[in-house]
């Protein structure tokens, strides 16, 4: 993918997964490996360890990036990022002299391996010291269950707003139906939410995930701002509303203004015949 | 138990978004009309968090603020929430790019409010979005950290919190002290009473400057700073299919993804 070295990080306590080891581990790295840059993914863990790392070693940091670039002329890292809730893009400058931090929004499909390139890169193993107590201990864990679809890797994502109503409507219509015909990834409001229809971990917003698929189905979902800051850079948005006035059809490449109860389930059968003939 | 709460007012994240625009010659974000200050979303939600745990414990809720007099609104809003006692650090309200002095003032401010065994943060504010301050005022502090949280547990003695994680959600125990990220799943701020908005107006707002806290200037503030601020406007003409019925549109709807070349993607698997 174009790195020209790869060290992988070894210790004992990072398997616990936990923001505090992987503070101290990148700490311990960047020590070793003196890098100029460092970029994490801007998921929730590096969403907390940036920063975190940032006031550990006092030095500057820029998070929720859309794009990194090096200014030539004054050797600054310049991260763009969205504030405002998606209304305005801000672009700020680390100087040069420390090691700078950035956090990346990950683009859907951005992340491809070369099969052209099929040298693997050298690696170093770097084993970190062994002592390592964090501030936390899991007592219980909920994940998904193996094999579901993550939203960041889909490439089509169906998202919910409080329009679906009830959790049993987003199960059948969505989840079983619209979202397992197009094999998309589920996801939904901060409305959704509050009315129990979808988990709070499916949540899509400026606080929840981030996706940038190519496709976003967007049903019964008003739009509100800080909705669109995570699915505001999908390629395509189609949305399905009953009220012809809700702001998500300012954003909506297509829309169908009516009860998706009456549009999803001919839609879903019009796709499975599309998708089988496309085969 | 002695709980810190931090606040910002941001102007109203709710302003609707057409009335927003940047000033080119300063960089600087704009409202028309004026969008008014309030108290950040997520911090409310710290505000009534703090509030329920000294209903359930006792102790004492502190509120603090980085500002001018102009964050005593939101300092006041607070105290009728359920806080004690208000604090305004008479020091910068943030810049737009770099966060580390916010943490720095609030960091020393905590210090010297000792003991402190739980500090309170919104996730993050809604004007710049960063998210920063919770995490560097656990480092700066040597406290636990958990963001962001959904969920709290106390029963006098072992401290757990619920966590979103990128695959699902996690329960810990936290040794305090600690500092939370709150969200917006951990609880339902209410309004608070006529009653305690006039009783919050008789209880004094205590004022701590860089000189309070032996804070030296700032060594380097250039180190991360805000080149432009660019408006961005995400919305395009939609075109809607018209139909005789919903079925209809649905059927519609699914031929114009497949002209539109927009099915290809998912049928190869992401």
């Amino acid at each position: 993918m174009g790195a020209d070295e790869v060290a992988f990080l070894r210790a004992p306590w990072l398997e616990a997964g936990q923001p505090d080891a992987w503070v101290a581990a990148l700490e311990e790295s960047c020590a070793r490996l003196q890098p100029d840059v460092l970029i994490l993914a801007h998921i929730t863990m590096g969403r907390e360890v940036g920063p975190r790392l940032a006031a550990r070693l006092a030095v500057p940091i820029v998070t929720d990036c859309t794009e990194v670039r090096m200014d030539g002329d004054s050797g600054a890292l310049v991260g763009v990022r969205p504030c405002f809730s998606g209304k305005a893009l801000s672009e700020i400058a680390l100087a040069p002299g420390s090691l700078r931090i950035a956090t990346l929004r990950r683009a859907s499909g951005s992340a491809t391996v070369s099969a052209a390139n099929p040298a693997p890169a050298p690696s170093v193993t770097l084993e970190l010291s062994a002592a390592h107590a964090g501030h936390t201990r899991v007592l219980e864990r909920v994940v998904p269950p193996p094999g579901a679809l993550r939203l960041e890797d889909a490439s089509i994502v169906v998202g919910v707003g409080r329009g679906v109503a009830t959790a049993e409507a987003f199960r059948s219509y969505i989840v079983e139906g619209l979202a397992k015909t197009l094999g998309a990834a589920v996801g939904g409001s901060r409305g959704a939410v509050d009315m129990g229809i979808i988990p709070a971990e499916l949540q899509i917003g400026l606080t929840g995930r981030v996706v940038s698929p190519s496709v976003y189905v967007a049903i019964g979902l008003s739009g509100s701002p800080q909705h669109m800051a995570g699915c505001g850079g999908a390629s395509t948005i189609v949305a399905i509303n009953t009220d012809p006035q809700a702001p998500i059809f300012a954003y909506a490449r297509h829309g169908v203004v009516g009860d998706f109860r009456k549009v999803v389930p001919s839609l879903t059968e019009r796709l499975a015949k599309i998708l089988a003939e496309d085969a | 138990m002695h709980v810190v709460v931090c606040i910002k007012q941001v102007p109203d994240p709710q302003a609707p978004a057409g009335s927003f625009y940047v000033d080119e010659a300063t960089n600087e974000p704009r409202w028309s009309p004026p969008a008014q200050d309030q108290i950040s979303t997520f911090d409310l939600h710290a505000i009534e968090a703090a509030a329920q745990l000294r209903q359930a414990h006792g102790g004492r809720v502190t509120v603090v603020s980085l500002g001018d007099a102009e964050v005593e609104v939101g300092l006041r809003r607070a105290l009728a929430g359920g806080c004690d006692a208000a604090l305004r650090l008479d020091g910068p309200a943030g810049s737009s790019a770099d966060r580390s002095e916010t943490a720095r003032w609030l960091a020393a401010a905590i210090a010297r409010l000792a003991p402190v065994d739980l500090v309170l943060c919104g996730r993050l504010a809604a004007d710049w979005d960063m998210g920063h301050v919770p995490a560097m005022l656990g480092e700066l502090l040597g406290m636990a950290v958990v963001t962001p949280v959904v969920g709290l547990e106390y029963d006098g003695a072992c401290f757990r919190a619920r966590r979103l994680t990128d695959e699902g959600q996690e329960v810990l125990e936290v040794d305090l002290p600690a500092v939370l990220a709150v969200s917006n799943e951990l609880n339902e701020p209410g309004y608070p009473t006529m009653r305690a908005v006039l009783q919050a107006q008789k209880v004094p707002v205590t004022t701590w400057t860089a000189r309070d806290l032996g804070l030296d200037e700032p060594a380097d503030r250039a180190a991360a700073r805000l080149l432009r601020l660019l408006p961005r406007d995400l919305t395009r003409e939609c075109e809607f299919i018209e139909a005789d019925t919903p079925e209809d549109a649905g059927l519609l709807l699914a031929d114009c993804l497949r002209a539109q070349g927009l099915l290809a993607a998912g049928a190869k698997g992401g």
